[in-house]
């Protein structure tokens, strides 16, 4: 048997290798490798002795009178499965990968549709204003989600100081904050609760930003990029910025199939 | 899992939200000692055992009541302790300002006013060099390893809380080992 590797005898140390009998009795023969065990081990009861801060008996009482306050009441309850589906980001990428094809699926239908059908449809869209409204609409919005997505993206890699001025992105964020809440009526009436959702999120979001101290400290900003990486906001804004794109095109295409 | 600690989990989850001080006072003095191996100061291991708690009581209801309790609760503080050790780099990255002296974010730089006598066996310039090796460990090295050498989680269960694969898990884990031998080898050999 060759020597043990480095892996092996760390493994074995820790009662995870394979073959341990094998191992074992490898060691009792090999001189060498019995050296190289002996190293690890003393190394790793040197790391045992590594002094750790006594905590007073009644520790875990502190622990409690400190967090007991922030508790609120009863643990939130299980969150249903297709809400946790909707906070993977994978699911997201997945989710969108498939709206795309189903897009592609629609706008085929629709081409073929065109192609038979031409000058009927062309006369259909000329009286339709209301696409025209959803057009402008999604441009409208494809900006909102834009300017919303720079403004978060500058926050989570501004660099950290001891204070941050962030009275600059709270007026952005006001601002957005406004624009985002007729976006948002506008998804819900347009029966579109997927959309309206993002958009609830963004919300509460900016509303975070717009009321946070105008000085913040380090670790203030810290914990608004952790909510924020937590909540995925960013990922689920460039979602929809690009579903809403192709929404866009999707309308361009379809009229300029229609002329 | 501690037998009592599903039936509290259930009181808990019914309503009784003083139940779960049983749960804090069980584990607190073990999510210290692993928050502490991780931040490496006594004032940042406090945070994380304060947040800890928070986040494992606002989340108590995905909890899989077949799993051991403590397993989870110690993968709730790694992947705390995780973010907050990415945070602290990436701050004094950013501010290009060296490691606070008194704690060099590393291994825990005990002051003690009344040492232990472990403390005192415990060799000051080993400490410093391990306080060195473990400033060198990346975030996922110094979490597998604290977890496998100090907590005694299996490599598989690192692998679950750390969301990463085995195999990525054990290379964790000899980097990990070697890199405090190269700093160690010399003392320890001497030892």
């Amino acid at each position: 048997m060759n020597h043990l590797t480095d892996e092996q005898l760390i493994l074995h140390f820790y009662g995870e290798a394979k073959g341990s009998a094998q191992l074992e009795a490898h060691l009792a023969e090999c001189g060498e490798c019995k050296v190289q065990y002996q190293t690890l081990q003393r190394l790793m009861n040197t790391l045992d002795g590594t002094p750790i801060p006594e905590r007073p008996p009644d520790y875990g009482r502190q622990v409690w009178n400190r967090i007991a306050p922030h508790l609120g009441g009863r643990p939130a309850k299980a969150r249903p499965a297709w809400l946790a589906w909707l906070n993977n980001p994978r699911q997201w990428a997945v989710a969108s990968a498939v709206a795309g094809l189903v897009v592609m699926a629609f706008l085929v239908g629709r081409f073929a549709q065109n192609e038979s059908n031409r000058q009927e449809l062309a006369s259909q869209q000329q009286s339709r204003p209301g696409e025209v409204r959803e057009r402008i609409l999604l441009v409208a919005l494809g900006e909102h989600l834009e300017q919303s997505q720079m403004m978060l993206v500058e926050l989570s890699n501004a660099p950290p100081s001891r204070k941050i001025d962030l009275s600059e992105e709270q007026q952005r964020a006001e601002d957005l904050i406004a624009a985002n809440r007729l976006y948002r009526q506008a998804a819900l009436k347009a029966d579109e609760p997927g959309v309206a959702s993002v958009l609830e999120d963004l919300e509460r979001t900016l509303m975070e930003i717009a009321h946070a101290p105008s000085s913040a400290s380090a670790q203030e900003l810290e914990d608004l990029r952790s909510r924020m990486a937590e909540q995925g906001i960013l990922f689920k804004i460039r979602v929809m910025e690009t579903q809403v794109r192709q929404r866009q095109q999707a309308g361009m295409q379809q009229q300029t199939i229609g002329w | 899992m501690n037998e009592n600690d599903g039936v509290i989990i259930q009181q808990v989850l019914s309503g009784n939200g003083d139940c779960f001080r049983v749960l804090v006072e069980r584990y607190s003095h073990s999510v210290f000692r692993l928050a502490f191996r991780m931040t490496g100061n006594e004032s940042d291991a406090e945070d994380v055992v304060q947040e800890t708690f928070l986040r494992a009581y606002r989340s108590l209801a995905q909890f899989d009541s077949r799993a051991s309790f403590s397993t989870w609760l110690y993968r709730i503080a790694a992947n705390y302790s995780l973010d907050w050790l990415a945070a602290k780099k990436r701050r004094a990255w950013q501010q290009e300002q060296p490691a606070d002296e008194d704690q060099p974010g590393g291994m825990p730089n005990v002051k003690s006013k009344d040492p232990s006598v472990d403390r005192l066996v415990f060799s000051g310039q080993i400490q410093e060099r391990l306080e060195g090796a473990m400033a060198e460990l990346t975030a996922q090295e110094r979490t597998a390893f604290v977890l496998r050498h100090y907590e005694d989680q299996s490599i598989e269960e690192i692998s679950a809380a750390l969301g990463v694969g085995v195999s990525a898990t054990k290379n964790s884990i000899f980097r990990a080992v070697q890199k405090l031998r190269r700093s160690l080898a010399p003392l320890v050999s001497a030892t």
